[in-house]
């Protein structure tokens, strides 16, 4: 059995009291972030770590991701000896930053500065931690882009059955990137207002950034009362950007991942929709559920409260998730108003009282990548 | 022990000439729109090692890559920096990394589950690692993995950028090998250590295991070192590498070769700083 | 002078968009003024994404910004609308 052991991220909800207080409530913060698309000022939400400017340099994501990491071990109080014995899994979308900074720095390529003769690859930062914090060298990084990181989490439950490690550390990250940025806008996805995802007005997503470090184990290591019980990644070729709306690829990987971990529907307590706020995106969703429940699941989407945090979405939503239920609540969804007749099915608008259970998680992507994920809370 | 059932290598070094769209557009007319050149040579590997064979629609796709589509970012970077102008969106949906996937899976009908995974060092070594876990404990039966890496000018800018000499010869490549726990109708076995060794522990390795298996070695691995783990025993070496240049993924082209040319059994010995991997190939008799 | 009767600019915006598509086995002469472009008459196949694309080349090339998918189908239509609207007179 894999057990989840708990971890720390930082997102635009701040630490964790606070972070608590937001999803209990159902309030959260973004702030407005510009960009000059061919001499025009355009201005759209971002949900941002923090709010002061950045220098764009490589090490910078680097102090962030070791600072979600420390904390994650403390939190777990994980000794050097276990940390020698757990491999490193990065899911991020945002080989943008790693490929395109040092790259940007060198127009012309010709200036062979310092940045230049460093390591450039999607990979520099999990060699970075693995070095830092004295982890087991088994490490990959994974680019699935909206999945990124819930693939990493599958891979890393499938390595700690197979015993090459007894720790996993698996991180989401992903951190404001302007091509990114100005990509989202180019492709007329990013919402000029709030994400209000599952609504009749919804206008697209709100693009936020997130670092969540989360840490597994299996409970002949560490007993938890959260256990992953597995997952199913697949392809769907429908269109290289996104799911069928008909939602026949997504009902099909919510189908598998149920049977493969023994789990009916009605067993589900609650589901983490992928809930983007995109019209396509959340119809595949809904049409998808809808192929394989009966009535309606109690279902919720985080986006609104950390805004769509790419390929990190998969670990930071997991513990977001966690982290409620511990409190004892599965959280409502923000904004939502207005039912959409198209979709009928509409998520929880406050939260609710839940202590544990079977959850789903989805995760939907570019490249027609979906993921669902299956976990369980005991009494503990 | 997993085994190996097709295998496939697109590979030039520098100074070759490739041209892959003109390859990729006899095989694929109608996939060459939106598709880039790196994306091109992922589908040209891919199509070497699996030809017109229709595979089971749950086969896995791995797709490793150590620098990724480096090709796009500069073309992203320069839209940016130097035109003023956003991403076009067909460059800005390439610069995901699994978009080569998704082509792949489009083209051979897959279904199943979709990595694109990269690392600094040991990328290919890593990933058959994960593929061998994943088919050892039945959670994929079948799974196409593929590297591919594309050679980027100015030379001596990518030499630096991964740390290796001015002098060495780059190369590019995509080496695509299907494998599965089935034994039947296999070309050879895999075996991938699933730790890392030091230098004593390679070679008390190497001198454990029969006299007769080649070895080769990566890249990264310089003649001294070479000579050190060797340590005067008379063992024949595999060398691949005349055709290739380097690239972070050339670990499977070597392996691709053997498994191609090669008899009885190979040591593929890959260093990355310090600390050393090791994958043994046995070819299966073939009647 | 209108852009339906500027062939120059007509020229221009067909190789245009058979770029952005990257419809390379098509040349601008085949492509008709008065056709949908987005029909299947244009033997073009265009889908939502090229949409984007020539949205992105009309901005880069021709200075003109189309806010939202709206805006492209009502503009991009024929290859006369479109120059019509990218020279009024």
């Amino acid at each position: 059995m894999i057990t989840i052991l708990g971890g720390e991220i930082l997102s635009a909800l701040g630490e964790k009291e606070q972070r608590l207080k937001h999803l209990f409530e159902g309030s959260y913060k973004t702030v407005e972030k510009s960009m000059n698309l061919m001499g025009e000022e355009l201005s759209f939400p971002y949900y941002s770590i923090d709010e002061g400017e950045r220098n764009s340099a490589l090490s910078i994501p680097l102090h962030y991701l070791e600072d979600a990491v420390q904390k994650a071990i403390d939190k777990c109080a994980l000794t050097s000896e276990e940390l020698s014995r757990c491999g490193l899994f990065v899911g991020s979308a945002s080989n943008d930053l790693s490929l395109s900074l040092p790259l940007g720095k060198n127009y012309d390529n010709t200036q062979l500065n310092k940045v230049a003769c460093e390591r450039i690859g999607n990979g520099y930062y999990a060699d970075h931690l693995t070095k830092h914090f004295g982890l087991h060298d088994f490490s990959l990084t994974y680019n699935t882009a909206c999945t990124s990181s819930a693939n990493a989490l599958l891979d890393a439950a499938s390595l700690l059955e197979g015993g090459i490690i007894d720790y996993a550390l698996v991180i989401g990250f992903e951190m404001f990137a302007p091509i990114s940025f100005e990509g989202f806008a180019a492709m007329q996805l990013l919402s000029p207002g709030k994400l209000v995802p599952f609504d009749r007005d919804r206008t697209g997503i709100v693009l936020g950034e997130a670092i969540s470090a989360l840490f597994l184990s299996r409970d002949d290591v560490v007993s938890s009362p959260w256990h992953f019980l597995g997952g199913v990644s697949s392809c769907e070729t429908h269109s290289v950007t996104g799911a069928n709306p008909n939602g026949e690829g997504i009902s099909q990987v919510i189908k598998t991942a149920l049977e493969r971990t023994n789990i009916t529907p009605d067993q589900i307590c609650g589901v983490k929709a992928h809930g983007t706020a995109s019209a396509l995106n959340d119809l595949a969703e809904i049409n998808g559920m809808k192929r394989v429940f009966s009535t309606s699941p109690d279902f919720f989407s985080l986006k609104p409260y950390i805004g769509h945090t790419l390929g990190s979405c998969g670990s930071s939503e997991l513990l977001l998730m966690m982290e409620c239920i511990d409190a004892g609540f599965l959280p409502g969804t923000p904004n939502f108003k207005n039912r959409d007749i198209e979709l009928e099915w509409t998520p929880l608008i406050e939260k609710k009282s839940c202590t544990e259970g079977h959850f789903l998680l989805n995760y939907f992507g570019f490249g027609g990548n979906n993921t669902s994920l299956v976990i369980e809370k005991v009494s503990s | 022990m997993i085994y190996v059932h097709n295998t496939g290598s697109v590979t030039r070094k520098e100074g070759e000439e490739l041209d892959v769209k003109a390859q990729w557009k006899t095989i694929s007319p109608t996939m060459i729109r939106r598709t880039d050149r790196f994306i091109q040579l992922a589908l040209l590997g891919a199509y070497q090692a699996i030809g017109e064979t229709a595979l089971d629609k749950d086969t896995a796709l791995f797709m490793a890559s150590g620098q990724g589509n480096l090709a796009v970012f500069k073309r992203l970077r320069d839209q940016r920096y130097i035109h003023k102008q956003p991403p076009k969106p067909v460059d800005f949906i390439n610069s995901l990394s699994n978009t080569s996937g998704f082509y792949v899976a489009q083209y051979f009908d897959l279904h199943g589950k979709n990595l694109n995974v990269s690392r600094l060092g040991f990328v290919a070594e890593i990933t058959l690692l994960l593929a061998q876990n994943d088919l050892e404990l039945g959670k994929e039966d079948q799974v196409l993995l593929g590297g591919v890496d594309e050679l980027q000018e100015p030379a001596t800018f990518t030499k630096r950028t991964l740390g290796i000499s001015d002098e060495s010869l780059l190369g590019e490549g995509s080496n695509w090998m299907l494998l599965s726990r089935e034994h039947e109708g296999a070309l050879a076995t895999i075996d991938v250590a699933k730790k890392k060794m030091d230098l004593s522990e390679v070679k008390a390795y190497l001198q454990s295991i029969d006299p007769a298996c080649k070895v080769a070695f990566g890249f990264r691995c310089t003649e001294p070192m070479i000579r050190e783990i060797i340590d005067g025993e008379e063992r024949e070496r595999f060398l691949y590498n005349e055709a290739c240049g380097f690239y972070e993924t050339e670990t499977l082209y070597a392996l691709n070769s053997f498994i191609k040319e090669g008899e009885g059994e190979l040591l593929f010995i890959n260093v990355y700083e310090e600390n050393f991997r090791v994958i043994k190939v046995s070819l299966l008799p073939r009647f | 002078m209108i852009g339906s009767q500027d062939d120059a600019l007509k020229l221009r915006l067909k190789t245009m968009i058979i770029e952005e598509c990257e419809k390379e086995d098509i040349t601008p002469e085949e492509l008709a003024d008065d056709i949908e472009l987005f029909s299947d008459k244009s033997g073009l196949e265009l889908d939502s994404l090229d949409a984007l694309q020539i949205s992105m080349g009309l901005q880069t090339q021709f200075k003109i910004r189309l806010g939202d998918s709206k805006d492209f189908r009502r503009v991009v239509t024929t290859i006369n609308n479109l120059a019509d609207f990218v020279q009024p007179e």
